[in-house]
């Protein structure tokens, strides 16, 4: 490896570490995130001039803010002159371009994880769409490249390049101050940052086999957006609740698919495979969230139902009734069919097959559930475990021809070809019987 | 991707003599950081090897051996986990931690992902599913 591989190589590994905080601090000098990355990335190039020959700095963090604020003061003051002149001219200045003079000294004393906590904020503030929330985050907080979350979100790079453009302009022409929200706002402004981080994860989650790398590795950018973001709000306890719930589901990665990448369902699972490092943590984080005190909210209530399943050695030791009772708590938190349906699937467990169907029934009549191949499935489980075969192909076959996930619609088949042959005309079973 | 950072074993760490306190708060604040940074799963000082023992396998047979082991070197003498990006970040976060003189390996962990899944063929999965199915049928008929 040459040295200015080498180098070049070591500025990536800063960049991915760095980039957040220094973007962030550029942001609160120069009021306009587009315009800190803009710096930050000016600070990136001369890195990339400079290290080769002079090595790679003691302190390449400091050296990066060092640079990037040098260029922060230049266009300050570039700023401030061409404002005197348009003045001078006669002109009405802009309002935007009211420069002050930051506080230089200050602004180094500050606490830098006030200002990602700030970047975090705007990065998913609620003016933006969800899309470019999701990209300027992962660009921002995440140090990724826009060609690395389009190949990750499945994506033609122009359009990523096209959203987080877009983004910093609705930002900077809605004027949305670089600020942590205030108390009265910080829960809703809370839930947006939660809401992309689980998004991100769970287009990770969702990737299958096969599929380019980045896409699994959202889970982990997931993961450390939320480790970090747990550490600026420690007082939160959803952002626990969604750690923990990020880290459980995360623990079940290497067991989650069969040799040929199909679907392989929680109860079927491997649990030898379950990562019981992730495991531990998602419990320790859901326990800090639980010691944080109140109400559960819906990750951490999540949370707590993945917590049963990971506890548990084998699947028949969970406790179903706790799972139950924690989803009829999240039922009445957030009322959702799919809330619903998985709440009939815990009964049915804890209580008995009869149990659950009868919920599953009332169901049946929910027009957002009714394309919706698990609800189908689901009943069809419940219709074969009491022995109403017939009727279980039928919610099979349903539930067979409503998924477009391939693998999904063979087991859903397996299942109905399953049932058919158990429903057999009952002159032939009264036969082998009687034999 | 997940790396492990295995601290090597010195004649102090070996004799048992604790860290300064300057060294304990130095590391405090890389723990810190790598915490606030989202990357760090796990990290532990191990005691000397004196405390330790070998165990060596050899068929069925076992022989254990205790501690001390000579050559502090080549013994380790803690750990962190971490998860991040790339080697190149992993070598990043190693050059920062607080030593100095000694050395720090820096060794990557087998993800589940990098094992082949267990030889089961589709077949036999689906051979199983529609077996368990049917017992599972059979239990609700009695």
């Amino acid at each position: 490896m040459t040295a200015a591989e080498a180098a070049r190589r070591a500025i990536d590994a800063v960049w991915r570490i760095e980039s957040a905080r220094l973007i962030a601090g550029l942001a609160r000098i120069v009021r306009d995130v587009g315009v800190a990355e803009e710096l930050a990335q000016d600070a990136l190039v001369a890195a990339l001039e400079q290290w080769p020959e002079s090595g790679v700095p003691r302190n390449p963090g400091a050296w990066l803010m060092a640079t990037a604020k040098h260029r922060a003061i230049d266009l300050l003051r570039r700023r401030e002159r061409l404002e005197r002149r348009l003045q001078e001219l006669g002109h009405e200045v802009a309002a935007q371009q009211e420069a002050v003079e930051p506080d230089l000294e200050a602004a180094l004393g500050e606490d830098i994880g006030d200002d990602l906590l700030r970047l975090v904020f705007i990065a998913c503030h609620p003016v933006l769409s969800t899309e470019a929330r999701v990209a300027l985050t992962l660009r921002l907080l995440g140090g990724l490249k826009t060609e690395e979350i389009a190949r990750a979100f499945l994506v033609p790079e122009s359009t990523v390049a096209q959203r987080i453009v877009r983004a910093k302009r609705t930002l900077a022409e809605a004027r949305v101050p670089f600020e942590v929200p205030a108390r009265a706002d910080l829960a809703t402004r809370l839930s947006s940052v939660l809401e992309v981080i689980y998004l991100v994860f769970n287009e990770g989650y969702s990737a299958t086999a096969g599929e380019d790398w980045m896409r699994p590795s959202l889970c982990e950018e997931a993961l450390r957006l939320g480790r970090i973001l747990a550490e600026l709000v420690p007082k939160e306890p959803e952002v626990h609740g969604l750690v923990a719930l990020m880290e459980i589901q995360a623990s079940r990665s290497g067991a989650r698919t069969g040799p040929s990448g199909e679907p392989v369902l929680l109860l079927d699972q491997d649990r030898t495979r379950w990562d019981q490092v992730l495991i531990r943590r998602g419990l320790a984080a859901l326990q800090r969230a639980e010691a944080l005190g109140g109400v559960l909210g819906p990750y951490a209530l999540q949370a707590a139902i993945a917590a049963c399943h990971a506890r548990a050695r084998a699947p028949e030791e969970t406790d179903w009734a706790r799972i139950a009772a924690l989803y009829d708590a999240l039922a009445e938190l957030a009322p959702s069919p799919v809330v619903e349906l998985n709440r009939a699937v815990a009964l049915a467990m804890a209580f008995g097959p009869a149990t659950g169907l009868e919920l599953v029934d009332e169901l049946t009549s929910e027009p957002s559930l009714e394309e919706y191949h698990l609800l189908w499935s689901v009943r069809g489980d419940l219709l074969a475990k009491l022995g109403r075969h017939d009727e279980a192909r039928d919610e099979f076959e349903r539930a067979a021809s409503l998924t477009r996930n391939g693998r999904l619609r063979t087991l859903n088949l397996e299942r109905a070809a399953a049932s058919a042959r158990l429903s057999a005309p009952p002159s032939r079973q009264a036969a082998t019987k009687a034999r | 991707m997940r790396f492990m950072m295995l601290v090597k074993a010195n004649e102090d760490s070996e004799a048992g003599v604790l860290p300064s306190k300057e060294e304990l708060a130095e590391m405090g604040q890389f723990n810190e950081e790598l915490l606030k940074a989202g990357v760090m799963l796990a990290g532990e000082g191990l005691q000397a090897s004196s405390k330790g023992a070998r165990v060596k396998y050899s068929g069925d047979k076992r022989t254990v051996i205790d501690g001390p082991f000579t050559e502090a070197k080549e013994l380790i003498a803690g750990y962190w986990l971490i998860q991040v990006r790339s080697k190149d970040e992993a070598v990043e976060w190693a050059s920062r931690i607080p030593f100095k003189d000694g050395e720090v390996e820096i060794r990557q962990v087998f993800e589940a992902s990098d094992f082949p899944a267990e030889s089961f063929s589709p077949e036999q999965a689906a051979r199983e599913q529609a077996m368990r199915d049917e017992l599972q049928a059979r239990a609700a008929h009695q």
